[in-house]
């Protein structure tokens, strides 16, 4: 690891003295109107004061939870806890019984030292932390101390991924892999100091938080931030903000581009000026070459140039990015057949990014031309963190290679012209929405709906516009004869909906009759495809004939 | 501008049921706006943007959170059109 690496807080410092006028941070709380602007010489002031609270409360080096809204006072005090070489742990405010139960199992798995929140919300997460003292975040300001000295292979957060209640998984991000990956995304974007970036992502996920808060800060430029609810509720919101303050980065994705397509109609789309938007990425959940060509086609009176896709590949585990397409050449799409199946259209997420590494290999570790997706870098995180113990554990699933070492991910891709592709994903998780959902969640929320469901498999289709979630359920054969499907499948579509907040289709099937291992495992990949062939009667209408699932190359695992 | 209890609630009521069974692909005729919202699939993010495009529509401020504390079209438009205690 690098020691000398100039660490993210120290950065800002760093502007402050270059630009201490220039804007840092512009809020729109609702995303019209601002409502904060803070300048780079007053982030720093927040910064030192929330460091120097850290270290006054003691919490120098302890991991600490933080769950606020989106906006100034989440960046300051996340600077703030990075500086104080304290363990940031971002969360999302429990505003909804889903996001309380997501809390309490990161708190519980995290076993930070504290929790900190807006006065507002104190009582509610005094409710879920139990024993772990919970501090409204004013009180935390503290007066001016020197920045403690720590070295760059220390954890600078943890980085909660999956949508897992019951397995939550914090991947642990140093100060040298946040950097790294700083840097990485500012080469693979090329984008220039002083960029203005846009952004409705979630603070608390990668994305939001790596890609569209600390990208701009990191190059001393302005992340213009509204949250999440504003640009959902109005989607011409994100745009507007893109075209007023002439945003040269902004990104999401798909399914953002899709609601701004489906929502947005062409007289509004008309009346933008997105013709200063350079860099348009899409990464974080499949790229969708339709939806993509959508948008670009609704916007292009609007000046949006479909030259300024930038389609990318990364996750949690390499802090964020890996692989991007280059700056300019927009969106290439291929058509590629996998075993028997009709072609299906794929976009290349362009090359490695300077300093990662992507080797493809199959399940026994050899090269493969269709093969798991393994990344090498000083962006792949060092584990996962563990608690209860409080340290950080390697992952399980590396690849050890040339005296190196590779993170498996789990995504299948391949390479075209020596830009990847991913086709497919081999882990269980579901990206709906732009979140991920552990199908074991969605599958246990099944069987707690209802004592007749006997199994469960869980899996996305693709619409042709979005994932869709499809959720098989088994029962008894003779109650299968007798129960009244439609009400049945209603109200396990109702209690997966309310436990996961995605409304699923629901069929009913024969018990046995899903895809298993030797071992009685269920195979979901395995039961998706049987689905889609029509097998089971049941109704796939919906998803199309063009929806065939990757071919079953490799065998599922046992 | 945003003073709901001048919408008319039979209208509003019209509107919604309008715009669920056309954003979840339902029968109008066999759908019922005492059902709750999630018996049918409107779950959270169809609700927040339907609350979007109703402010367009009415030029009211809707808070997607009342859409959880009034789970029906009918409970809902009840609620939202009353005159402000």
């Amino acid at each position: 690891m690098n020691d000398s690496a100039e660490q993210i807080a120290q950065t800002i410092s760093r502007h402050a003295v270059a630009h201490p006028k220039r804007d840092a941070i512009i809020f729109l709380e609702r995303g019209e109107a601002e409502t904060e602007r803070v300048t780079y010489e007053e982030l720093e002031a927040r910064v030192a004061s929330y460091a120097a609270g850290f270290e006054s409360e003691g919490l120098g080096g302890r991991v600490v939870a933080i769950a606020m809204p989106a906006g100034p006072a989440f960046i300051s005090l996340f600077l703030g806890c990075l500086r104080a070489g304290a363990i940031a742990v971002p969360v999302p405010l429990p505003d909804s019984d889903r996001s309380t139960q997501r809390v309490a199992a990161i708190l519980h798995d995290a076993q930070p030292s504290a929790v900190i929140t807006t006065k507002s919300e104190v009582p509610k997460l005094v409710a879920i932390a139990g024993t772990i003292p919970v501090f409204d975040h004013e009180l935390l300001l503290g007066s001016n101390t020197s920045a403690p000295c720590f070295t760059a292979d220390r954890p600078a957060l943890i980085q909660y991924t999956s949508g897992s209640t019951r397995a939550p998984k914090g991947i642990v991000i140093t100060h040298a892999n946040l950097t790294a990956n700083q840097q990485m995304i500012r080469e693979a974007f090329g984008l220039p100091i002083g960029v203005i970036g846009a952004t409705w992502l979630p603070h608390f996920h990668d994305m939001g938080l790596i890609g569209t808060i600390l990208q701009p800060l990191f190059l001393s430029g302005t992340a213009i931030v509204m949250p999440p609810r504003a640009f959902i509720q109005k989607p011409i919101r994100w745009l507007r903000a893109i075209a007023r303050y002439g945003a040269h980065t902004a990104g999401a994705p798909s399914f953002g581009y899709e609601l701004c397509t489906r929502i947005i109609g062409p007289d509004d789309a008309a009346g933008l000026d997105l013709s200063g938007w350079q860099r348009a990425f899409c990464g974080a959940e499949p790229v969708r070459a339709n939806v993509l060509e959508l948008f670009a086609q609704r916007f292009a009176a609007a000046g949006f140039d479909e030259k300024a896709f930038v389609p990318c590949y990364g996750l949690a585990e390499t802090t964020l990015i890996t692989a991007a397409s280059d700056p300019g050449q927009g969106l290439k799409v291929r058509e590629i057949a996998r075993g028997a199946d009709a072609p299906r259209r794929y976009v290349s997420c362009g090359k490695a990014v300077e300093g990662s590494t992507i080797l493809l290999r199959d399940e026994d570790g050899r090269e493969a031309t269709v093969g798991e997706i393994c990344i090498g870098g000083p962006h792949v995180s060092p584990g996962q963190w563990d608690g209860k113990r409080g340290e950080v554990v390697p992952f399980d699933n590396m690849l050890a290679e040339n005296g190196e070492t590779y993170l498996r991910t789990g995504d299948l891709g391949t390479f075209i012209d020596g830009e990847l592709m991913v086709v497919d994903r081999i882990k269980d998780i579901l990206v709906l929405y732009g979140a991920k959902h552990h199908a074991m969640d969605i599958e246990m929320s099944a069987l707690d709906s209802h004592p007749d469901i006997r199994a469960a498999a869980a899996f996305a289709v693709d619409d042709g516009q979005r994932e869709r979630l499809v959720v098989l359920c088994e029962i008894d054969c003779r109650k299968l004869a007798t129960i009244e499907r439609p009400a049945f499948t209603r109200d396990i579509a109702k209690h997966i909906s309310e436990a996961i907040g995605v409304l699923p289709t629901v069929e009913m099937i024969a018990y046995g009759d899903l895809p298993r291992t030797s071992s009685g495992k269920i195979q979901r990949f395995a039961a998706k495809t049987k689905f889609l062939s029509g097998v089971w009667g049941v109704s796939n209408v919906n998803f199309g004939a063009a929806n065939s699932p990757a071919s079953d190359e490799r065998s599922e695992q046992t | 501008m945003n003073d709901p209890s001048k919408l008319d609630p039979p209208f509003l009521k019209e509107w919604m049921a309008n715009y669920v069974c056309g954003v979840l692909g339902l029968d109008r005729a066999a759908f019922s706006t005492a059902d709750r919202f999630d018996t049918y699939g409107l779950d959270s993010v169809e609700a927040v943007i339907m609350a979007g495009v109703m402010e367009e529509e009415f030029q009211v401020i809707v808070d997607p959170h009342r859409f959880f504390e009034t789970p029906s079209i009918d409970e809902f438009t009840a609620a939202f059109t009353a005159p402000a205690a």
